[in-house]
């Protein structure tokens, strides 16, 4: 959910195939903030319109996942110390202490773990309830969240096109807000969120915020890999600021054309990139 | 796959099922065996029975594996904010370092603070802890940390001053046109070798400025490996000095244990509070005394009020370390 509009869609697996069952883009009667997932009344309503889309489109809510509304979600990355695993969590799960307003047992907290540092991913269990109350007034059986910038990159590597440089820039841009995640060699290592108004650049803004991602980093990248709607046209606008190649994120590129609807170009399925991360992530729970 | 686990917590469904079973199970063994081993009615009586439950069911809770059967009762809020320290700065950084549409932030950010911003790579002792075992030594650069902020012009408005283990200084803020901008460039240049800067125009019309460079004026200590409560010691004294130097709302966050060998491991403790440059140079002058008893491997300074000069409030935030015996 993005803005005003939300795309869903609904994956399964048959004999190691992958299947779209349903791509559904469609409009939400307000716009999807943190701000509409604490108030009961929108959330009901919303799940009203979940519903409503399920029963047109025949979905199975049995294994659902979210992308997690940008402002809820504390990311941060520190050096990794010496020691085991064990150790090295404790110390992330101290780092994190550090920086959250509250009690420890009020956050969900977990990281990831890389060669010399790590990144630590912390979510208001209150935040996670109310995508869980959301699920159970839709009747969803088993709800799930997950970092928007990561189901975007778990579109692309399961859909086969990611890693494929040493290092690349992943954006998802849609509406009035912009995802993007830094990877080298497969491995997170740097992300923004940026969000704008009506009135203003929005391919400045993409483009501001992709250098500022790399001044992180020595270099450019290997490729701007891009997905959302019209990214085609502000893709390759970002590309040229940043001196490196684009390419479409198409998350059904494993999918031969023929198994989808006739007419639907990689141009239409990149707008579902993160919505098919999310269900990919279903998928291997 | 990139892949957290935030909902189920990282394990299995069945683990967790499991592990939530068998602690349920094991209370109940426990409570049983209890019962039977002790007077009831003296439990009854202290009301010590109540609260063991209340903490066992806390204990067994999984991490937000169920739907709260009332949403009003939930503990905290979701528009609380997330972050005391680093993301009000985060937030502080985002305003003034983002281009001109962050600037107005959308209504998102009223609730929680942008969260996804760029996130400087925090180099919180990066030298020390890569080298496995090496005898750790920490720079002095960050006990510099308020000469260098206030070697910013007066007309500038800093918006983060961050300093980490291995010398490496951060500034950014805003400035209301380009000669401001060549001011801040070459007040820095003074103090910072290698100082890089680079800016963005706000909305506004005003300069965001960030600047990246070393500190000239620092070297690098072996910390010496205290007895444990030589370290708490000097942890109080700490906290002593912020008191002294009329640092206010201080808080000295636990202790995380880094191992540095088999003999020896880091203890580090974050220490937090407000007041002006004055009282945080103070403050870190008095540490910089301890020479090689500790090291400051990070410091991070965001102002906390409109007001200029170098009286204006400034929240530090600072990672303290020492070396103990195991």
């Amino acid at each position: 959910m993005v803005g005003q509009r939300a795309w869903l869609a609904s994956l399964c697996r048959r004999r190691s195939r992958l299947e779209a069952l349903a791509l559904v883009d469609f409009e939400l009667p307000f716009r999807a903030d943190a701000a509409m997932l604490v108030d009961a009344q929108l959330r009901v309503q919303l799940a009203e319109v979940l519903v409503e889309v399920g029963e047109e489109y025949e979905i199975d809510y049995g294994n659902v996942c979210f992308a997690l509304e940008h402002s809820t979600v504390l990311l941060k990355k520190t050096p990794l110390i010496a020691g085991s695993e064990r150790e090295m969590r404790e110390h992330l799960q101290w780092e994190a202490e550090q920086f959250l307003a509250g009690e420890e047992r009020d956050f969900s907290v977990d990281c990831l773990l890389e060669a010399e540092w790590g990144l630590f991913v912390a979510v208001r269990h209150s935040a996670l309830d109310y995508y869980l109350d959301l699920g159970g007034e839709t009747g969803m059986k088993r709800v799930d969240v997950d970092v928007p910038a990561f189901a975007l990159y778990n579109a692309g590597e399961c859909a086969g096109l990611l890693p494929s440089a040493e290092r690349e820039l992943l954006v998802y841009a849609a509406s009035d807000e912009a995802h993007m995640l830094l990877v080298e060699d497969g491995q997170p290592l740097q992300m923004a969120v940026r969000t704008w108004d009506g009135e203003d650049d929005a391919a400045e803004i993409l483009s501001s915020a992709a250098k500022r991602l790399l001044r992180e980093v020595e270099g450019g990248v290997g490729c701007a890999w891009c997905a959302g709607p019209d990214a085609e046209v502000w893709g390759a606008d970002l590309a040229e600021s940043l001196d490196c190649p684009m390419a479409l994120l198409d998350p059904l590129a494993q999918i031969g054309e023929e198994e989808l609807s006739e007419g639907f170009t990689p141009e239409q399925r990149t707008p579902y990139a993160i919505a098919v991360g999310l269900a990919q992530r279903g998928l291997a729970s | 796959m990139i892949r957290v686990e935030l909902v189920y917590g990282r394990r299995s469904t069945w683990g967790a099922l499991a592990q939530r079973w068998g602690a349920a199970l094991l209370g109940i063994v426990s409570a049983c065996a209890l019962l039977y081993l002790l007077p009831v009615e003296r439990w009854l009586a202290d009301g010590r029975t109540a609260s063991a439950a209340a903490d066992g069911a806390l204990v067994a809770e999984p991490v937000g594996g169920n739907v709260l059967p009332d949403g009003d009762a939930l503990p905290t809020a979701i528009s609380e904010p997330v972050l005391p320290v680093h993301q009000e700065l985060s937030a502080a950084d985002a305003e003034s370092a983002a281009p001109i549409a962050d600037a107005d932030m959308d209504a998102a950010a009223i609730v929680l603070p942008p969260i996804g911003e760029p996130m400087p790579v925090d180099e919180v002792g990066a030298r020390g802890e890569a080298e496995h075992g090496a005898v750790p030594s920490i720079t002095t650069a960050c006990f510099s940390a308020v000469t260098v902020a206030s070697t910013v012009p007066a007309e500038s408005q800093l918006g983060l001053v961050s300093c980490s283990g291995d010398g490496r200084y951060e500034l950014s803020g805003t400035v209301k046109d380009s000669r401001g901008l060549a001011a801040v460039q070459a007040a820095l240049a003074n103090v910072l070798d290698g100082a890089v800067l680079s800016s963005d125009r706000e909305g506004d019309g005003a300069i965001h400025f960030f600047v990246a460079g070393r500190s000239g004026r620092s070297r690098d200590v072996a910390l010496a490996t205290l007895a444990q409560v030589q370290a708490r010691a000097f942890f109080a004294r700490v906290e002593y000095w912020a008191d002294l130097c009329g640092i206010d709302d201080i808080s000295l966050g636990a202790v995380s244990e880094l191992p540095v060998d088999g003999q020896r491991q880091r203890w580090r403790r974050r220490l937090v509070g407000t007041g002006s440059y004055g009282q945080i140079d103070a403050l870190l002058s008095r540490m910089a005394t301890a020479g090689e008893t500790a090291g400051l491997v990070e410091l991070i300074l965001t102002p906390v009020s409109g007001a200029g000069g170098r009286d204006r409030a400034m929240r530090l935030s600072g990672a303290i370390d020492v070396v103990v015996h195991r």
